[in-house]
């Protein structure tokens, strides 16, 4: 355990900054825009839902930019220690190949996302203080319900969490595809493996009629999204029904507790089993490549 | 070299193949403690496929102990015990060389932080220094300074001084027998630097084409190869007594024999200790260059 902490530790001294950055540069640039700029709407809402509008409208960008990142970044980081020639150094080290693949995609798939997402939501925050402050004057915070904006915040901020993990989760069939593409085939594995899955999907449709593989790869998709966004689920919750916000936050807790629950009952279907296997796979591939040397 | 209880390394039948071609070609040999063994070898002798073997990155055939570890199987173990700089190694440019001390207190259960800083204070790197402002000369006794710190009872360093000025090179081998060599931990060292190496060594490993030509203590050296430095006019007979190499030696003409010259032929020059160069140039020169062989 001591050892799979180190690595991490070295993921982290290797890639702290550009996540600090990414989690800091997008809340140095909203504060002064919105300090300096200004903020028109049609009409003056409370200032709980002005602050949930702003907070939520930040973080959801930043998940975005976060996630963007992290599928950008994710091929590379299979040939990283090759390209920078460094291999030679970690291979002569007492660690398991198995080990510093799992920290290599531990910390930058999940750990380092999240820590940039915890600060997303916190510029989030941020942000939506200073929109009540711009449109409603300093009467706004005096006038905030701050225990139920505390509530909604934190228990969104939970339930995006988790559903960072569970989205990674489910997406890591692609994002270790990648990665074991680019680990074998260097520059070209990315394009490979997109070609096989998006031209082959397609030619399999529309040629020969078998729909298949793009269904699939579809639904995956789709499963990834329910567990960012469960009410994409479409399944019977108690969010039916509910027309005004203050309803909404009023049952934020029992929506989430049920969002939460159908994410998590997800990981329970052969898909995900699938899914897992699949990854599993494509990680043993990247084992496979280290050990080759 | 052959006590049972001293060995720390017994090849038996080593190959090692990549694809049709032959690296390693039925390598036997054992390497005893304490002993600091020179591995000489022309590029693409197979002196690198040697010894990654033997720290557990290659495959290869036949028997290999080290440490009494099966070293592809056993490789996390075995580098508990065995330090080793390869050929290509760079230590990630993107570090600190405090943060890599830190990284190798917990990757290596047998580095000792505390010796890496009072062997980095014989060098003029500090602990705050980035790897990437380092000279290579500085990287590699950084390299040396962090393995070295490692109490563990072999080291393999594979052409360790590649690139380096001499200057560099005697500051990286003074650090490596003052700081390391105890008269029980061994070293394996392959180097083209023969010259500079001599007076380290004890024994001598030569390979030529993936076959061992010499393994011999260099104290064994002057009683098996006579080199006799002779007259012109005697050179003809000198020839038809097939030494192994003809060279010339401070402006005379000298010959190398692998065994006691005939009597008539050792009268006709003056007999002198070969060194470990025109060994090497004998026993690996390619057969349409060293015809006499």
């Amino acid at each position: 355990m001591q050892t799979f902490k180190t690595l991490l530790l070295r993921e982290w001294m290797q890639h702290r900054f550009g996540w600090l950055l990414l989690g800091g540069i997008p809340l140095a640039i909203m504060v002064p825009l919105m300090i300096f700029g200004q903020i028109q709407m049609d009409h003056l809402p409370p200032p709980l839902l002005v602050a949930l509008m702003f907070a939520a409208g930040y973080t959801f960008f930043l998940m975005v930019l976060i996630g963007g990142s992290a599928a950008f970044q994710a091929p590379g980081l299979a040939r990283r220690d090759r390209q920078d020639r460094s291999i030679e150094f970690w291979l002569s080290l007492p660690t398991s190949h198995s080990a510093s693949v799992g920290a290599t995609v531990v910390m930058n798939l999940w750990l380092l996302p999240l820590m940039a997402f915890g600060m997303a939501a916190a510029g989030g925050v941020v942000s939506a203080l200073i929109a009540v402050v711009r449109v409603h004057g300093l009467d706004g915070l005096t006038q905030m319900p701050w225990g139920t904006l505390m509530a909604v915040w934190l228990t969104g901020v939970a339930r995006l969490s988790l559903g960072m993990v569970l989205g990674t989760l489910w997406l890591a069939p692609f994002a270790f595809g990648a990665m074991a593409a680019s680990a074998w085939l260097k520059r070209w594995g990315v394009a490979v493996l997109a070609g096989v899955l998006l031209i082959g999907s397609q030619i399999l449709d529309k040629v020969y009629h078998l729909p298949w593989l793009v269904t699939q790869l579809q639904l995956q998709i789709e499963h990834a999204g329910w567990a960012f966004l469960p009410t994409m689920q479409g399944k019977q919750g108690p969010n039916e029904g509910i027309d005004s916000l203050n309803e909404m936050v009023s049952n934020i807790g029992t929506f989430v507790a049920h969002d939460t629950a159908l994410a998590l009952g997800d990981l329970a279907t052969p898909r995900f089993i699938i899914s897992l296997a699949v990854a599993a796979g494509c990680f043993g591939l990247m084992v496979l490549r280290r050990a080759r040397g | 070299m052959n006590d049972t209880n001293n060995t720390l390394i017994r090849a038996e039948n080593v190959s090692l193949h990549y694809g049709k071609k032959v690296a390693l070609d039925s390598l036997n040999f054992s390497i005893d403690k304490g002993r600091v063994v020179g591995l000489l070898g022309h590029n693409g002798a197979g002196k690198t496929s040697l010894m990654k073997a033997m720290v557990g990155l290659h495959d290869h055939e036949g028997r290999l102990d080290v440490l009494g570890f099966e070293p592809r199987r056993e490789r996390v173990k075995l580098l508990q015990e065995v330090t080793y700089i390869p050929d290509v190694a760079i230590l990630p440019r993107w570090a600190r060389v405090e943060q890599l001390i830190e990284l190798m207190s917990g990757l290596h259960p047998k580095f000792s932080a505390e010796r890496a800083r009072t062997l980095l204070k014989r060098t003029s790197v500090k602990p705050t220094d980035k790897v990437k402002a380092l000279s290579k000369g500085m990287v590699v006794q950084t390299h040396l300074a962090l393995i070295a710190a490692v109490d563990a009872k072999l080291m393999i360093l594979d052409e360790p001084t590649l690139g380096l000025d001499v200057l560099s090179r005697k500051a990286f081998y003074g650090m490596l027998i003052d700081e390391w060599c105890d008269g029980e931990r061994s070293v394996l060292i392959s180097t083209h630097q023969v010259e500079e190496i001599e007076g380290l060594l004890s024994d001598v490993m030569m390979l030529n084409e993936g076959k061992l030509v010499l393994n011999i203590p260099l104290d064994q050296i002057e009683d098996r190869f006579v080199a006799l430095k002779h007259d012109p006019q005697a050179a003809e007979a000198i020839a038809a007594a097939h030494p192994i190499l003809r060279y010339r030696q401070q402006g005379e003409s000298a010959a190398l024999f692998d065994g006691a010259p005939p009597p008539h032929v050792a009268s006709l020059g003056r007999r002198m200790r070969p060194s470990l160069v025109d060994l090497f140039v004998a026993l690996t020169r390619a057969p349409e260059i060293n015809p006499q062989r």
